[in-house]
C-alpha cells in the first residue's frame, strides 16, 4: 500500500476521480482511502505536512511500504517551464535562519532537486538565494521525506511547475489550472506505476534470497539474529567477490553437513559460518592458522589461549590451572616450548613465502 | 565536462581568472555570492551527483593557508606541509576520503595563489631560520588532483616562479591526471616534484572511475621524466585481491620501463584505509564495489583498515618487489602507517 501526500485537494483532484477515496475516521480530516492507496492532504506548509505525515505513518506503518508527494512546486530553474513533471532527486529545505543542512534523496528520480520553503516565496531576492540549492521550490515535500525517513519508509516525489521563474506572481494561488494539472500528474503517476509493476533488472538484489533462504531454515542448522545477519553478509561478499556460486554454496554445504556429522545446529551454524568466513577471507584463514600453530604448544599442554581476535595487538592470553608439580612442570615445558617471537612476526607481517 | 552553475564570489567578478573560465563555460548559469561558504557545503548535497550536476565555486581561501601535513605524510625526517587551493575531484575514485570529508562534490577552485605563495615564503623562511639548510616539503593537492584542472587554473608557473627562489623547499604536485600540457611549458625544477598514485591496471579500471588509465599515466610519467621533471609515486591505496603480489609485479615492470628505478625520487606505499564515516560513505555510494565486504577492522589511530598482520604483510611483500626492481630502500616510505 502506498501512501499519497498532497498539500491541497485541488493538486489530487484527478486521484480522487480516478480512484474510489472513501474519507478515514482519523484525528484529523483530510485522510482517505482506496483498495491501493492512502491519500493524504496535509494543507499548505512543512509543519502541517510534517505533522500530518508522522501521524499517518505512525498509525498505518505496517500497511505501508512507499510514500510518494505529488504537488505543484515554483520554478527556479530558468531551464523549466509551467507544466513541466519532475520526479525530484534531492530534497533541500530552507527555513527562516537559512538553508537546513539534512537533505534527502530519492532512487527514483530526474537530475532536479527541490527546495521546500518555511514560507510563500514572493521576492525575486529570494528566489535567487533558493536557486543556488534547488530547481524548484515547494512548501511540504523535505516534511514527507523526513517523516517517511523517520519510518524507514522509501519516498519519492513527483511535482509539477507551476510558475517559473520569470512569474512576477512567484507563488500564485494555482486554483484556475489545478484540474489540468491535476491531471498531468495523474498520468505521469500511471505510468511511473506501470513501469514499477515490470522488475527491473538493476533493482534485483544481488543474490536471490532463495539461497540464503534455505540455508537459513535447513533443518539441521539454526541461527540467531546477529549470526543470520553474518550469514547475509558473507553471502553478499562471496556473491561480489564471486567467490563461490550459488549451486557451489551449497554443494559446500552438504559436504560440510556429512563431514561434521553429529552437533549441534548452533554448533553446526557457527562452524558453517566460519567455513564460509575462511572461502572469503582466505588470508585471514591462514594468518589465524600461523597463529594456531605459534600457539599450539601452550594448548596441547590444556592452556586456554586467547589472542586478539580483530588481529590488531600482539598479545597472546594464557589460562592455566595447576594443581600439583606435574601440572607446573607440563606449563613450564610448554611455555619453553612456545617461542612468543613467532607471534610478533606474525603481527610484522611475516608470513612466510606460501600465501 | 560541464558545471551546471558557476557561483562567483562578487568582489572577484573582475578578476581575470574569473573572465577567462567564465568565458570557456558559457553554458553554465552564473550566480554571484558574498563568499563560498554561503552556498558550499550549506546542505549536504549526495557525492554521487557530481555524475549529473557538478557546480563550480570560484573564490579566495581564508584561515590558514598553509598546514602541517599528517604524521607519516611524506619521507620521514622532514617536515611537511600542505597548502589548499581547491576543493574536490573531476574523477571518482570509489575509495576516495573526499566523499565523507566535504557534503559537497562540487568544486572549488581558489585563486589567491599570492597569498597562498606569501604564506609558503614565510613558513619556509621561519623553517629556515630555526633549521638552516634543511628541506621543507609543500603538498598540492590534499583536497584535490594538482594537475587535472590546471588548464583551467592555470597556477603552475606561479608555484614554479616561487620554488625556484625557494632551494630548500620542495613542492609536490600529487595527480591521477595526465593533463601535463601546462606543466610541460615550464622548465623543470629539481625542488618540484610531479607525483603520480598508481594502481593495476584492474584495480585501475574498478576503482579509480574517470581516471585516466594506467597506459595513459604512465605514457605521462615517460614524457616528464623525458623532459627532465623530477616524478614521485605513490602506490597508495592498495587494495587487497589474491592477485595482490602478482598485480603489483606487473605494475612495477610496467613502472620501470617508463621510468628506470634509480629515477624515482621517491615511492610512497600504503594500504586502504577509512575514516569511520568516510567507510560508510563509501558502503553506501558504492555497496557493490569488491572491497567493500573486505574484512575491516578498526585500527591503532580508529581508522578503518585492513587488519595488522595483513596490511604489513602486503606492504612487505610490495616493498620487496620495489627493492628487487632496483628502487632504493631509503626512497620508500610507508604512508599513515604505525612504526
Amino acid at each position: 500500500m502506498k501512501l499519497l501526500v498532497f498539500a491541497h485537494r485541488g493538486e489530487a483532484q484527478a486521484f480522487f476521480n480516478h480512484w474510489n477515496f472513501s474519507p478515514v475516521d482519523f484525528f484529523f480530516t483530510g485522510l482517505f482511502k482506496s483498495h491501493r492507496y492512502y491519500l493524504l492532504i496535509t494543507g499548505e506548509g512543512p509543519k502541517d505536512a510534517s505533522e500530518k505525515s508522522v501521524a499517518v505513518l505512525s498509525a498505518f506503518k505496517d500497511e505501508l511500504d512507499e510514500v510518494i508527494n505529488i504537488g505543484i512546486a515554483g520554478g527556479l530553474n530558468p531551464k523549466l517551464s509551467i507544466g513541466d513533471l519532475i520526479w525530484v532527486r534531492s530534497s533541500y529545505a530552507h527555513g527562516m535562519k537559512g538553508p537546513e543542512f539534512k537533505s534527502y534523496t530519492t532512487s527514483f528520480h530526474q537530475n532536479l532537486d527541490c527546495i521546500t520553503a518555511t514560507h510563500r516565496v514572493t521576492g525575486p531576492e529570494e528566489r535567487e538565494v533558493l536557486s543556488s540549492f534547488a530547481d524548484i521550490v515547494d512548501r511540504e515535500l523535505w516534511s514527507v521525506m523526513s517523516a517517511a525517513h523517520l519510518f524507514s519508509l522509501p519516498a519519492y516525489s513527483l511535482k509539477i511547475v507551476s510558475d517559473d521563474s520569470r512569474s512576477s506572481d512567484f507563488c500564485k494561488l494555482v486554483k484556475e489550472e489545478a484540474p489540468e494539472w491535476s491531471k498531468k500528474l495523474l498520468s505521469a503517476f500511471l505510468e511511473y506505476e506501470k513501469k514499477e509493476s515490470t522488475v527491473s533488472p538493476a533493482l534485483t538484489p544481488l543474490r536471490s534470497p532463495i539461497l540464503e533462504d534455505k540455508i537459513l531454515t535447513h533443518e539441521k542448522l539454526y541461527f540467531t539474529t546477529s549470526q543470520a545477519r553474518r550469514l547475509h553478509t558473507l553471502l553478499r561478499g562471496i556473491d561480489i567477490k564471486k567467490t563461490l556460486s550459488e549451486k557451489e554454496v551449497l554443494h559446500l554445504l552438504q559436504e560440510f553437513l556429512s563431514a561434521e556429522g553429529e552437533r549441534t545446529p548452533k554448533e553446526l551454524s557457527k562452524l558453517f559460518l566460519a567455513l564460509l568466513d575462511e572461502k572469503l577471507n582466505p588470508l585471514k584463514t591462514k594468518i589465524k592458522n600461523r597463529i594456531s600453530e605459534a600457539i599450539a604448544p601452550l594448548a596441547e599442554a590444556g592452556a586456554q589461549v586467547s589472542y586478539d581476535q580483530e588481529l590488531e595487538q600482539d598479545y597472546v592470553q594464557v589460562s592455566f590451572q595447576i594443581r600439583n608439580a606435574k601440572d607446573q612442570k607440563k606449563m613450564i615445558l610448554a611455555l619453553e616450548q612456545f617461542n612468543y617471537q613467532k607471534i610478533k612476526d606474525i603481527f610484522q607481517g611475516n608470513l612466510g613465502d606460501d600465501l | 565536462m560541464i558545471f551546471e552553475k558557476i557561483f562567483i564570489e562578487e568582489h572577484l567578478k573582475d578578476h581575470p581568472k574569473v573572465l577567462e573560465i567564465t568565458k570557456r563555460f558559457a553554458r553554465s548559469e552564473l550566480k554571484y555570492i558574498k563568499k563560498i561558504e554561503d552556498v558550499f557545503g550549506r546542505v549536504k548535497k549526495p557525492y554521487l551527483q557530481k555524475r549529473t550536476n557538478l557546480n563550480l565555486f570560484l573564490g579566495e581561501k581564508k584561515g590558514q593557508l598553509v598546514k602541517p601535513a599528517p604524521p607519516a605524510y611524506g619521507l620521514s625526517g622532514e617536515p611537511h606541509y600542505y597548502f589548499v587551493h581547491a576543493y574536490n575531484c573531476i574523477y571518482e575514485c570509489n575509495y576516495c576520503y573526499l566523499q565523507g570529508y566535504f557534503q559537497s562534490p562540487d568544486i572549488v577552485l581558489f585563486l589567491n595563489h599570492d597569498e597562498i605563495g606569501e604564506e609558503i615564503k614565510r613558513v619556509t623562511q621561519e623553517h629556515s631560520n630555526l633549521h638552516p639548510g634543511q628541506k621543507i616539503w609543500f603538498h598540492a593537492g590534499e583536497y584535490s588532483d594538482s594537475l587535472a584542472l590546471t588548464h583551467l587554473t592555470g597556477e603552475l608557473p606561479h608555484y614554479f616562479k616561487l620554488f625556484s627562489e625557494l632551494p630548500n623547499a620542495y613542492l609536490e604536485l600529487r595527480t591521477k591526471s595526465v593533463n601535463i600540457k601546462e606543466l610541460i611549458k615550464l622548465t623543470p625544477l629539481k625542488n618540484v616534484i610531479v607525483s603520480f598514485s598508481l594502481a593495476p591496471e584492474h584495480r585501475t579500471k574498478v576503482n579509480d572511475l574517470k581516471t585516466p588509465n594506467l597506459k595513459a599515466r604512465l605514457e605521462a610519467i615517460r614524457e616528464l621524466h623525458d623532459k627532465g621533471f623530477p616524478i614521485g609515486i605513490h602506490f597508495d591505496p592498495i587494495i587487497y585481491d589474491d592477485h595482490v603480489e602478482e598485480s603489483y609485479r606487473e605494475l612495477i615492470d610496467s613502472l620501470t620501463l617508463a621510468l628506470p628505478a634509480e629515477a624515482i625520487s621517491y615511492i610512497s606505499i600504503g594500504v586502504v584505509r577509512f575514516t569511520k564515516n568516510v567507510y560508510h560513505q563509501v558502503i553506501k555510494n558504492y555497496p557493490e564495489s569488491d572491497f567493500v565486504l573486505d574484512d575491516f577492522v578498526k585500527s591503532f589511530d580508529n581508522k578503518i583498515r585492513y587488519n595488522r598482520p595483513m596490511r604489513l604483510w602486503i606492504l612487505g611483500k610490495v616493498k620487496n618487489l620495489l627493492v628487487n626492481a632496483g628502487v632504493p630502500l631509503e626512497r620508500i616510505y610507508e604512508c599513515m602507517e604505525e612504526e
